[in-house]
């Protein structure tokens, strides 16, 4: 099902990418389309991070802690990085 | 500057995503290596918005394979954790260590490894991790089925430092080199480490993936990530990748470890000509 869903969530940020491309030529100074291209990109960008939350709640459902640990640390190191990165 | 709407550029940027996000699926490489040095020097974007776009395009890689029938079957992913967990740590060293290393000397350290690794993985091309089905796999090991022989592979992993230590050093060469450490892991993991191509390939394209996402959240942030010309290489990279999962699917292993062997001499050779 959750596998699924991600199959479906690269066709949506492609989709959402390609409309958006086609429209950025047809109107290159629209907000909405900005926000359309910025849309596709965000949800492209989370997917992994999105991956390694459903593993981890996998491993807690399951009882695997170390697994669970693991995945837990490296969105916090994810995390850590991209707010270092960002100051 | 380029006009990020441009069709030219775009066209050019979706060709060279379409060849990355092909030998990312293949190999498990994330084809920043080749994409900067296109946005680069062919089409004259700054580097950190080439980067930006690259680490968009690694990403979009990762999650093609990983959302294929073939990378869900053979992505190890607890193991895959454990070496994304050495990868991050290594990252973030790597960014708090860069102004202490001096960068040429790393650089020419790097392509001289490169170089031996492709030799040796041009000479170990018949070499294979398969073992028989019924065989103990230990705690990290697994089974896949093959679809170009039909059958059904195990493998167990064998030397866990030398794939922990690899995996740290290529997250600290990633941030030290602005490479993708996946052309090291992928090596290491096949040659090594007791991994097939395949699993190695697919477990490093969604490790570059988890890698890549800090990294391209920040350019993000800071709008450095130019929307038409990403979205342009998004979509190549989507059509490259699945040929690539179709067309390395259907090759023996001892093809694409000539592919590899190649790919990392070439990997080599940029390095050599990046030289500051």
């Amino acid at each position: 099902m959750i596998e699924r869903l991600f199959v479906m969530n690269g066709h949506l940020y492609t989709a959402l990418l390609g409309c958006g491309l086609l429209a950025r030529w047809a109107w290159p100074g629209s907000e909405a389309v900005l926000g359309l291209l910025h849309a596709g990109l965000l949800l492209l960008i989370l997917t992994p991070v999105t991956r390694v939350v459903v593993a981890c709640a996998r491993y807690l459902r399951a009882g695997d802690r170390g697994s669970a640990a693991m995945t837990l640390a490296i969105l916090a190191v994810i995390a850590f990085s991209a707010w270092a990165g960002a100051q | 500057m380029l006009s990020d709407a441009a069709l030219a550029p775009a066209l050019l940027t979706a060709a060279a995503g379409m060849v990355a996000g092909a030998l990312g699926a293949m190999l498990g490489i994330g084809g920043g290596a080749f994409l900067v040095p296109v946005l680069v020097q062919g089409l004259g974007v700054p580097m950190p918005q080439a980067v930006a776009v690259s680490l968009a395009t690694v990403i979009a890689t990762s999650n093609a394979v990983s959302a294929s029938p073939s990378g869900h079957e053979t992505i190890n992913l607890r193991f895959g954790f454990l070496l994304e967990l050495a990868t991050v740590v290594g990252g973030l060293l790597g960014s708090l260590t860069a102004v202490f290393v001096p960068v040429r000397a790393l650089m020419i350290a790097f392509s001289a490894v490169m170089t031996t690794m492709s030799v040796l993985t041009f000479l170990r091309r018949d070499h294979r991790n398969n073992l028989p089905a019924s065989a103990d796999l230990g705690p990290w090991g697994a089974r896949f089925l093959d679809d170009a022989t039909g059958e059904t592979v195990a493998y167990r992993v064998t030397r866990l430092p030398l794939a922990v230590g690899t995996s740290f050093v290529a997250g600290n060469l990633a941030t030290l080199l602005g490479i993708g450490g996946a052309v090291v892991k992928v090596p290491i993991l096949n040659g090594w480490c007791g991994l097939p191509l395949r699993v190695a390939s697919s477990t490093s394209a969604f490790m570059v993936g988890v890698t890549a996402t800090s990294g391209a959240l920040v350019y993000f942030g800071r709008g450095l990530l130019l929307p038409a010309l990403a979205a342009s290489a998004v979509i190549g990279v989507r059509a490259g990748s699945a040929f690539g999962l179709r067309f390395g699917q259907r090759q023996a292993p001892r093809r694409l470890k000539t592919l590899l062997a190649a790919v990392l001499l070439v990997v080599a050779a940029a390095m050599v000509w990046r030289l500051p």
